[in-house]
């Protein structure tokens, strides 16, 4: 697991990549064995702020995937910040993490408030057959009438925190490759 | 020779009364003396007191008074008292009685050697339709004083799907009925309809045990009527009930046992682990009111319109193979073989057409004895060498006429489908004729006597048809005369299906040309020629929708699904 800054631009902003979906749980254990170094109070304090913005914004992540997966879209719709938002490519069906084919990556600003997720997920996509055939019409029926197709990307999130609570403000899948 | 009893009017065709609530009720009122039956009802229930518990429905306490009036509480509520009728079949004893004062019933199988019980909870007056009976399938036991309650259930399944029966009940009723699908059916009335159509329905299966099993299936958008079984598959018998309102209105409300034959097995795409214990709706959640799942209504979902509205329609806009559908995407490559022939075909009892073809798109033709040329957009396959399928308009016909032409130029012998607009039940429904004729033209002497003819090769049979990427279904051949069409689901179950008169010409050995009319339904005419050695079709849909009048293509690749053994019961009946 890797969780450090990365370049000198993160002034603003701190970036975090993680490899494996147990990303979080060295650096909150590095924290907690924190005192006693140079680190002091405040510094100790952000710190473990930022790493709980993390975890918050990861399990935002889980949670999106969880709800979409199971049809959930009341309950999806409440992870995003207002009403009717949700994810804004309507051909996705679901989608898994899919951290063996990239780093994600997430920055939060220095605010604590903002922060931009980049996450590999493998996405399963539905495309409505164009036709009023007797035969696609069925189809719909019984919750066909598409074609499905996977393809291996990143979900592109913009988050917001609202109320101490982290939301996503914009999420959009952007393909890499056909699965 | 057998007397057929063919009806006034097909199902498809009745217009069936909007009973009311009340008029359900009064009629319910003789069904609380229980239903007849041909059979001596059991008397297996008789003097005995059961406690059915069931999971997420009612808890029902019968006591059985007699062999045929038992009493009733529900859910601890008050006792009432009705008729009831039992039957049993080896392991099973099935009995079906209605609420008295309610347009409820319950029809129950207990399995006697595990205590296992599915109750088919059923009621009136809950769609639009009143007459048409809905369901609601509980799982449960018997109670049985201490002991602990069995961990397993009956549950839905897909181990009958496949499967086809003949069956005659001891009232006389024959019938055919296919299961090719995990949640509806396909049945041939023979007795009531005279075998000439096949129907469908939306229908539950329930598996007992490995052996037995229950089929229900409600003739939703027709009668309405309910038929509930428990069959057999090793014996081919069933005990069951059939509950709901006949054309005339007249309550249907009787068990019956039955024994019959099983017909053949059709094969089944679902994943071989599949065992069919949900069905898979994708996006779709199902229907949440209580019974809810989905039920093709055709009449419902399609538009209707008026002749002047057809002739609007085709006035604004009438497209020939102007741009494929996703019934093409395995359409089979434009042919250019009839690209600069002069031929005259000459049909018997039908038209002679007279035609020059220009080049691939577009083709020239004039009714024998006349001077002006009229010019078509048409298309052309060339499904095994020597045999060419081809449509088109024919500009200027009342009926908005198309032709639907197989070619065979080795022997000179040509068939049409003639597809017109129009039928005296509804404005936008196709009709169809079938021509068979000859070719003239240079080099061909063609036969004096020698043509194509109807045949029944392809009944029984079934072939899934692959038109593009996410749309598969398969082709039932049901009855001499129809045919069913089922989709398949997002697991290649078997899923919703519907059917339509059908007609089926051998042009060549393992080459057939096909037609179906979705009457009742989008009205569209559908024609394939089927080479059942390639397992390619050809073929051109012709239809009229808001938006116009159109031909268009057809492609798809086939696997074989199997054949049912079913012509012997229409030597008798149909043919």
């Amino acid at each position: 697991m890797k969780a450090h800054t990365k370049d000198s631009r993160l002034t603003t902003r701190r970036r975090f990549f993680f490899t494996a979906g147990a990303a979080l749980t060295a650096p909150v254990a590095a924290v907690a064995a924190a005192p006693g170094t140079t680190d002091d109070h405040e510094a100790l304090q952000a710190r473990l702020a930022l790493l709980e913005d993390l975890d918050a914004i990861r399990a935002l992540h889980r949670a999106v995937l969880k709800r979409l997966n199971a049809g959930e879209q009341d309950e999806l719709a409440t992870l995003f910040d207002g009403r009717g938002a949700g994810l804004a490519d309507a051909r996705i069906r679901r989608l898994s993490d899919d951290a063996v084919f990239g780093e994600d990556v997430i920055e939060i600003a220095a605010d604590g408030q903002r922060a931009s997720a980049r996450l590999h997920v493998r996405a399963e996509l539905e495309v409505p057959i164009a036709s009023d055939d007797t035969a696609v019409a069925m189809a719909r029926l019984q919750g066909g009438g598409v074609v499905r197709h996977a393809e291996q990307g990143v979900l592109e999130c913009v988050c917001v925190k609202r109320r101490g609570a982290w939301k996503i403000e914009r999420a959009e899948f952007q393909t890499l490759r056909s699965a | 020779v057998q007397k057929v009893n063919y009806p006034k009017e097909h199902m498809h065709r009745i217009s069936y009364t909007k009973l009311t609530e009340q008029q359900i009720l009064d009629k319910l009122r003789a069904a609380t003396s229980g239903p007849v039956s041909a059979s001596p009802v059991s008397d297996a229930l008789a003097g005995r007191a059961l406690r059915i518990v069931t999971d997420n429905g009612p808890t029902l306490a019968y006591s059985f008074t007699a062999r045929n009036t038992l009493s009733l509480s529900e859910n601890g509520g008050g006792a009432v008292e009705t008729g009831y009728g039992a039957l049993t079949l080896g392991r099973v004893v099935f009995f079906s009685h209605i609420v008295p004062g309610t347009q409820r019933g319950y029809h129950v199988i207990i399995d006697q050697d595990s205590n296992l019980v599915t109750v088919f909870d059923t009621w009136f007056s809950g769609f639009e339709d009143n007459r048409e009976v809905q369901r609601e399938i509980f799982h449960g036991y018997v109670e049985q004083d201490g002991q602990a309650p069995p961990t397993s259930r009956h549950g839905i399944t897909n181990r009958v799907e496949g499967n086809g029966f003949y069956w005659k009940q001891d009232n006389g009723v024959e019938t055919l009925e296919f299961f090719p699908s995990v949640f509806y059916s396909n049945f041939v009335d023979l007795t009531r309809f005279g075998g000439e159509l096949s129907y469908c329905a939306p229908s539950d299966y329930v598996k007992i045990t490995d052996t037995l099993y229950t089929y229900a299936r409600v003739e939703a958008e027709f009668s309405g009527i309910l038929t509930l079984y428990v069959f057999d598959l090793n014996r081919a018998e069933q005990v069951g009930v059939r509950l709901g309102f006949d054309e005339t209105d007249t309550l249907e409300y009787y068990v019956f046992n039955g024994t019959g034959e099983s017909v053949g097995q059709l094969a089944v795409f679902s994943p071989f682990d599949d065992k069919g214990e949900t069905v898979p709706l994708g996006n779709r959640q199902i229907p949440q009111q209580r019974g809810g799942r989905p039920v093709y209504r055709p009449m419902r979902s399609n538009w209707t319109m008026t002749r002047a509205e057809v002739d609007a329609a085709v006035a604004a806009n009438r497209n020939a193979f102007v741009q494929d559908s996703a019934m093409a995407g395995n359409k089979m490559p434009v042919s250019e073989l009839l690209v600069g022939k002069e031929m005259t075909l000459r049909f018997d009892r039908g038209p002679v057409i007279e035609y020059q073809v220009e080049d691939m798109r577009t083709l020239r033709w004039r009714p024998e004895g006349e001077r002006r040329w009229n010019q078509e957009r048409y298309e052309a396959w060339e499904s095994t060498p020597g045999v060419v399928m081809f449509g088109h308009f024919l500009s200027g016909a009342p009926e908005h006429d198309c032709m639907k032409i197989v070619a065979d130029f080795d022997r000179g012998l040509v068939s049409c489908i003639n597809g017109t607009m129009g039928t005296p039940y509804i404005a936008n429904e196709s009709a169809a004729k079938t021509f068979f004729g000859v070719i003239e033209t240079d080099g061909i002497n063609p036969p004096k006597y020698h043509r194509h003819e109807f045949t029944t090769d392809l009944v029984g049979s079934a072939l899934t048809w692959n038109y593009s990427p996410g749309l598969t279904s398969m082709h039932l051949y049901t009855t001499p005369h129809s045919l069913s069409w089922i989709i398949f689901l997002e697991n290649s179950a078997g899923g919703m299906e519907w059917s339509g008169p059908a007609s089926y010409v051998k042009i060549r050995d393992d080459l057939y040309l096909v037609y179906w009319l979705e009457e009742a339904c989008n009205g569209v005419l559908g024609t394939i020629l089927v080479n059942k050695r390639t397992m390619h079709d050809c073929g051109i849909g012709y239809s009229c929708r808001p938006n116009g009048l159109s031909i268009s293509s057809i492609g798809a690749h086939s696997r074989n699904a199997g054949k049912f053994d079913i012509m012997k019961y229409f030597a008798r009946a149909d043919v």
